[in-house]
Formats: structure tokens, sequence, C-alpha cells
């Protein structure tokens, strides 16, 4: 029903502020109200009394004696107040108010050390209330009377209570107003201050609200907010900073991207284009086909790697581990690139120990060894060397692919590993290479907890090492190693 | 016109030359940076179609080192960039126009068309020699309102004396302009298609166009000059 912060506030505190003046009001009129009656009371005893005391026994006959003009309530009709004056023991009426004419009031009356009182309705219908005292009357000659049942009396006077009602009414508006006025003045400060306090989570809000890519490189600064929002406002601050990073990598991606894309698509419309011109005989058409479709498989294979690096980069790829017995994984990798190495005359120097075990994802490492072949073969002089090593050193257990005929500079070896990277910029020599291979070999390695490095030797000999952290137990099965087994692929 | 694509992807530099050539231009290409510097310090072009990243020597280089060496061939740009700051670099050092990639082929052809243009000072794609018209445009050629059949090699040779009408062009010259490298230019084949092009040009009612300067060249001109 309260959706906001600032009427669920709001309304929690009018409500708490009602709740607490009415049940202060209730009991300011409840605490005064019976003040009020308790002096009522004592009034009503007292006069009790002394109309007991104005009863007098002489010679065996009661007498009342007070003068009524001091005591006019007693004498009039209108707005009256009553007493009757009963025997203690035969419940004989002795005497009563002129105002009674006639009518009754109930006996009530405590012990004789105390009155009693009670509320009713008085003759007249007003509602009053009723004291009845136990005595024993006074003799005239001034005695102290002994105790005698016979001779005990009970006087019950009565009075109107709508003096005190009344005043209790007005009493009890006041209260009502008062908390009343209470209640709106501090249902406007709260307002105030609720507004007041939740100003900062306003603006931090209206500044969320307001964000967008532009705005990731500005600081988010709220203003001042107070120290329950700063761990907000500072995770948001990071958030920001770390968004703009992303965002600016992304853009710088999709640029290169775009640009890998230009040149294959480029390629295509000149061929089509051109082929389009004039008729053709079919033999040039098929020419033309058949080149179109590498660059589509250049253009897939771009795509490719892109979603795989995606892929593993949004951290989406399981790790499967394993016992990969290293050598027979290279020799497995290895058999598609025969013809090639075949066709460059590549002399192939194959120095793996059967012995090495990696404890690692089969299949991640299958493609790192793949993308490593491809580019010795693609990159290797003609009649040059690809060297094959399994290593077990201080760095790990890995491999090594080397090949000869390199003119990368050595400057430039970091860079190798950067997304869409290539190194002498040629996409002609590496035919479906795109500057991808490299950043997923080295985000699978990265993946699998291993390391990737790039070397450039002198003479051209341009190797790569992969190692992965040692498995102590499982890490060689046999001593016997076959360094130096060189295989001719021609 | 003698034109020079330097470009490193191979379905792209091939088919831009099969393309170029079939249009009627001489085309010589190279694959990377440092063999199409060679190329362009060898040679004459009108037009050098250069693309922007290459292997050995990268596009931007090669273009600063032929304006640092005086070569004043036409360049146009090949680019993959498409951002302001590329295009606007390649125009400061030197280049004429540019491309992005992937653009069509009839934008390149009308680009190149209108930079031989530029490099003969001729405005109007159709030069006019009496009533002879040369349409660089639609490589067509009329005397009188009659339409002229021409060889490629033929309209080539013709094209290259009509953006000089009235000067002298050597036989050099021709030969630079007119055959792509790698063609075999024997030692009178110029005299040859000379000949060809005035058995199919020249009227006998109407006034001489191709004027023979003796061991010097051809001039094509209404009317004859005097010999300097």
């Amino acid at each position: 029903m309260f959706t906001s912060l600032r009427s669920r506030l709001l309304v929690g505190t009018v409500a708490a502020t009602v709740l607490l003046l009415a049940l202060t009001g209730v009991v300011i009129y409840t605490l005064t109200r019976q003040l009020v009656l308790a002096q009522f009371d004592q009034d009503l005893g007292l006069k009790a009394r002394i109309i007991a005391f104005s009863v007098v026994s002489e010679q065996g006959r009661l007498k009342l004696v007070y003068n009524p003009i001091l005591f006019p309530e007693y004498e009039r009709r209108t707005d009256a107040e009553y007493y009757q004056l009963w025997q203690a023991r035969g419940g004989r009426i002795m005497a009563a108010s002129p105002s009674l004419s006639g009518s009754r009031l109930d006996q009530i009356a405590g012990p004789q050390s105390a009155p009693e009182f009670r509320t009713v309705a008085l003759p007249d219908g007003r509602h009053g209330r009723l004291a009845g005292v136990r005595f024993m009357p006074r003799d005239a000659d001034g005695g102290t009377p002994a105790p005698d049942p016979e001779r005990e009396m009970i006087l019950v006077v009565a009075k109107g209570l709508s003096d005190i009602d009344r005043n209790l009414g007005w009493f009890r508006w006041l209260l009502i107003g008062t908390c009343g006025l209470a209640i709106l003045t501090s249902a406007g400060v709260l307002t105030g201050v609720v507004n007041r306090l939740l100003r900062p989570l306003a603006l931090v809000a209206r500044r969320i609200a307001g964000l967008d890519a532009a705005d990731l490189a500005k600081p988010f600064h709220a203003g001042t907010v107070p120290d329950e929002l700063r761990p907000v406002v500072d995770r948001i601050d990071d958030l920001l900073r770390r968004l703009e990073a992303v965002f600016a990598r992304e853009k710088a991606f999709t640029s290169d991207v775009a640009h890998e894309l230009r040149t294959p698509l480029s390629g295509l419309r000149m061929t089509i284009e051109v082929m389009l011109a004039k008729p053709r005989a079919p033999a040039a058409y098929q020419e033309s086909m058949t080149e179109c479709l590498g660059i589509c498989g250049q253009m897939q294979a771009l795509i490719d790697n892109l979603l795989s690096l995606a892929r593993l980069e949004a951290d989406k790829v399981a790790v499967d581990l394993g016992r990969v017995p290293i050598a027979d994984l290279l020799e497995e990798c290895w058999r598609p690139f025969v013809t090639r190495a075949h066709e460059r005359a590549v002399r192939l120097d194959w120095r793996v120990d059967h012995g090495v075990v990696l404890a690692t994802d089969r299949e991640k490492v299958r493609l790192v060894i793949t993308n490593l072949f491809d580019n010795a073969v693609s990159y290797v002089d003609h009649g040059g060397a690809i060297t094959v090593t399994t290593a077990v050193d201080a760095a790990g257990c890995g491999f090594s692919v080397a090949n000869s005929g390199s003119q990368l500079p050595a400057e430039q070896v970091p860079r190798i590993f950067d997304r869409l990277w290539r190194g002498d910029r040629s996409r002609t020599a590496a035919g479906l290479h795109c500057g991808l291979g490299l950043s997923l070999c080295r985000k699978l390695v990265d993946l699998l907890g291993g390391s990737i490095q790039a070397r450039s030797a002198v003479g051209g000999i341009f190797s790569i090492d992969v190692r992965f952290p040692p498995e102590p137990a499982a890490r060689r099965r046999t001593p016997a190693t076959a360094e130096g087994n060189v295989i001719n692929s021609t | 016109m003698r034109i020079l694509v330097v470009e490193d992807y191979a379905p792209l530099r091939r088919s831009l030359s099969q393309g170029l050539k079939e249009a009627g231009f001489s085309v010589d290409e190279s694959g990377d940076g440092e063999e199409g510097r060679w190329y362009a310090k060898s040679n004459a072009y009108d037009v050098i179609v250069l693309d922007l990243m290459l292997p050995k020597l990268d596009g931007i280089s090669l273009l600063k080192g032929l304006r640092a060496e005086g070569n004043r061939s036409h360049v146009i740009i090949l680019t993959a960039r498409d951002g302001v700051e590329d295009r606007v670099r390649g125009l400061d050092l030197g280049a004429d126009d540019y491309l992005v990639k992937p653009f069509a082929f009839d934008e390149l052809l009308a680009r190149v068309r209108a930079l031989t243009r530029r490099a003969y000072n001729a405005k109007n794609p159709v030069i006019a020699i009496g009533d002879l018209e040369v349409d660089t445009t639609a490589k067509e050629v009329r005397r009188g309102g009659v339409r002229i059949d021409l060889t490629a090699r033929e309209y080539s040779l013709l094209e290259c004396l009509a953006l000089r009408a009235g000067a002298l062009v050597t036989r050099s010259e021709l030969e630079e302009h007119c055959y792509d490298f790698n063609a075999d230019v024997s030692s009178n084949v110029i005299d040859v298609y000379i000949g060809y092009l005035r058995k199919k040009i020249e009227r006998p009612d109407k006034p001489k166009l191709i004027h023979t300067r003796r061991g010097q060249g051809y001039v094509l001109a209404a009317e004859e000059q005097a010999a300097p």
C-alpha cells in the first residue's frame, strides 16, 4: 500500500505519535477525574459529618440543630442537595431534607470511622453521589455519648455531580483539542524532518536514474551523503569505474573486430563484383567461387575464435581435469599438419618424453597444441625446422613448440598474445590466421592454471613454452626419455 | 593509364587488379610495402591504390617516403578503419583520396578515373581533339559523331595521347603508361599500335590527327604544329 520510504516513515511516525498522545490523554483524564472525585467525596463526607454533628439528643429526643440559611441547598427544589436520617436499628426515618419532598435516598453506611460513598441517580433524576455515615448523636449538654447500638444513627447526604461532569467535559474537550493540535503539528514537523533526511537518498536515486554510458567517465559523487549512504555511493563509484573500463575495452575490441571483418568482406565483394562485370568462362567462375569459399572460411574462423574467446573471458567454460599423457596428445594433434609440413619440406624435431603426464583438461590442451602447431606450420620457412619438446623443469611440466624462419622482432614478442594482433600484419601468408589463436591459447592456459611464454632467439627461432603446475605423484610414469628422436617429415 | 595496386590481402589484390585491367588500365600489383615501394620508384604510375596495413612497410610510411622523394603519382588509400583521424592523417601525408573497406568496385573505378584526369589537368571526362571525342568514362571514341571500335590496348594508347593532346608524348612514356610491367614490350610495338589506331581514326577527307615526330614520339592534335 505504502511503497515509498517517505510515506512509510511518515505513516509510522504519525501513527506512533497519535497512539502516544491518545494514551497520555486518557491517563491524564482518568487521573484528573479520580482526583476531582476524591476531592468531591472528601467535601461530601465533611458535609455529612457536619450534618451528623447537628443531630443532638436531648432527653431522649433527637433534634437537628443547624441554620437553614447556611444550608439553602437542602431547602430548594432545583440544583438541590439532600440528606436523610435513619435509626440504625429498625431503620426508622428520623429526618429528611425539605428538598427530598417525600422521596427517599438509599441507605448506605460503613463503619463509624469512615463514610461510605456511592454513585446513584438522584431523586430529581440527576447523576449524583451519596455519602453515608454511621454515628452516635451527641448529647445536648455537650458530653460524648457512649457507644450504643440502640441509639446509633445513619445519615446519608447526596449531591449532584453535574458541575464536576460539566467541568470534566470541558477538560476532556480541551485534552482532545490539545492532542489533535499536537498531532497535526508533529505530522508537519515529521514530514519536514523525513523529507530532509531522505533528501540525500532522493539525490542518489536521481543521479542513478539519470546515468547513461556517456556519464561513466565522470565520478558518481552525489554531493555530501550521510554515513549510512557512503558505502552505497562508494560501491556505485567503483562499479562505474569498472564499467567504464569494460566499455572502453569492448569499444576498442568491436572496432578491431569490425576492422578484421572488413578486409575479408571487401575481398569477397570485390571478387564477386569483378566476376559479375562481364560474362566469363565456367572455369573463371569456379576459380572465383573457390576463392570466395576460402574467404568465408576465414571469416568463420575469426567469428568462431571470437566466440570461444568471449566464452573464456566470461568464465563460462567448465574445466574437466584428468590425467593427460602429453606425448600421446602431441602426436594426435600433429597428424592433421603432416601434409602441410610435407608441402613446405619441414624437418620435424620430435623430442617428447612419454613419461610426462599432466593433470589438466585434455580438450583444452588439445586446442592450445593445435593452435601452436598451426602457427608453427604457417610461419616456418620453406625447408625449415619445427621442434616439439616435452619438459619438466622449475616452471612445471609441459611442452614447447618452436619453428625456424621467424621474422618477428624481439620487441614485438610480448604483444603476440594480444587479441587481433598479427606479427607481420600479413593475412596472405597465414591464410586462416586472424590474430586470435594465441590470445585463445593464453586464455585457455590461464584457465587451466598454467603459464605460456613466447621466446624469439637468434637465427629466427621462435618458440612458445607452455607449463602447468607439477602434479607430484603422477608427474612421470617411467624414467625413460626419448630425447633427440628426430623425425624428418619429408 | 598505369596503376599500381599495393594490398597484402591476396583475394582483394587479385580481384582489384583483374577489375582494373578489364577496365582498360595497365596494372602492377604488390603484396607488401617494401616491394610496393620498389615498384613505385621504378615506374611512373598515374595512380597508386595503397592499403594502409601492409607487411614489412606500412602504407603510411610508404606514402611518406614517396612524397619525400618527390613522387607525384596520385594515391588512393584503402583502409579498414573509418575513424576520421585515420583519413585525415592519410590525406595530410599526401594521399589524394581514400576509400573505406568494403567499397564498391565502380566507386574505386570512378575515383581512379577522376585522378587520372587530374593527372593531365583534364576536368572534362570527354576530351575533344578536332572532331575526335575520347570519352574517358565510357572508354568510347567517336569521330564526327561516329563511334569507332578500339581494342583495349589501342584505346589505352589513344587515351594517353588524348590526355596530353597537343603535346609531344615520347615512345618510352607511352610504353610506361600503357603497358603493365610484366608485359613484353618489343621495340616496335608502339609503332605497330599507332598504325592500327591511324587506320581506325584517320579519314582521307579529314585533317590528320596523329602526327609523328621522327625519333621522338607522337602528338595528337587537330592541326600539326611546327616541330620545335
